[in-house]
């Protein structure tokens, strides 16, 4: 596990963040911005749901962010 | 088939369940492709992990599109399960293929060389695409697991 950035942010003058590294690749990035706006923002599933089940995941995966 | 709704055989019968997450994921999917990695790599690494995963659907479906146009190598493809040892991998390939297997195995097993070692061969454009890629697959391939009956399917 890495407890440094492992790429320079593609942002002048930004700090290395998931968000400024992703900007290597704008066109993937803000597709994946899309779908994951999509999975918040649409859909019959609640979003205290999605929420509780985004933390669920993350502990099972050990995400410290 | 699925056990979810009936009449559902594949992913994408199962995806129009819902449309705009459907219509996002496939732009998502487009774009990895369009991106600058090289598609018979992406290619390799997505059906890499499908194997992991043990998603039969993935293995089953045609070839991706791109990776076609591309000229994947389809010998590189049935030796996939020995690319750690079979010469036929060039380095680019199997730097891609190692950072797959880790990030689908234990991502945090992921080392700062083997990224570096992406970054070397793909900069870090490929990086992100090449991450975002394994990101999306191992959803799909779980997605697969999950809804699809894959016992009929003759993959390898």
């Amino acid at each position: 596990m890495s407890t440094t950035p492992r790429l320079a942010s593609a942002i002048e003058g930004k700090a290395a963040s998931s968000r400024s590294i992703m900007a290597h690749s704008p066109q993937v990035r803000a597709a994946f911005d899309q779908m994951y706006a999509t999975l918040w923002s649409r859909g019959a599933v609640d979003v205290d749901v999605k929420e509780l089940v985004r933390l669920r995941n993350a502990r099972v995966t050990d995400c410290g962010l | 088939m699925s056990w979810l709704v009936e009449g559902a055989a594949t992913r994408d019968d199962l995806l129009a369940l819902h449309p705009a997450l459907a219509a996002d994921h496939h732009r998502l999917m487009d774009e990895v492709w369009q991106a600058s990695v090289d598609p018979r790599i992406l290619e390799l690494c997505r059906l890499r992990m499908a194997t992991i995963l043990g998603n039969q659907v993935a293995w089953s479906e045609p070839r991706s599109v791109a990776a076609v146009a591309a000229g994947v190598d389809e010998s590189l493809v049935a030796s996939l399960a020995s690319w750690s040892t079979d010469p036929g991998f060039d380095a680019a390939t199997r730097v891609c293929l190692g950072l797959a297997e880790q990030y689908v195995i234990d991502v945090h097993g992921i080392t700062d060389t083997q990224v570096a070692e992406v970054e070397g061969h793909l900069g870090p454009n490929g990086v992100i695409t090449l991450t975002t890629a394994l990101a999306a697959w191992e959803i799909t391939h779980r997605f697969d697991n999950a809804f699809l009956d894959t016992t009929s399917t003759g993959a390898s």
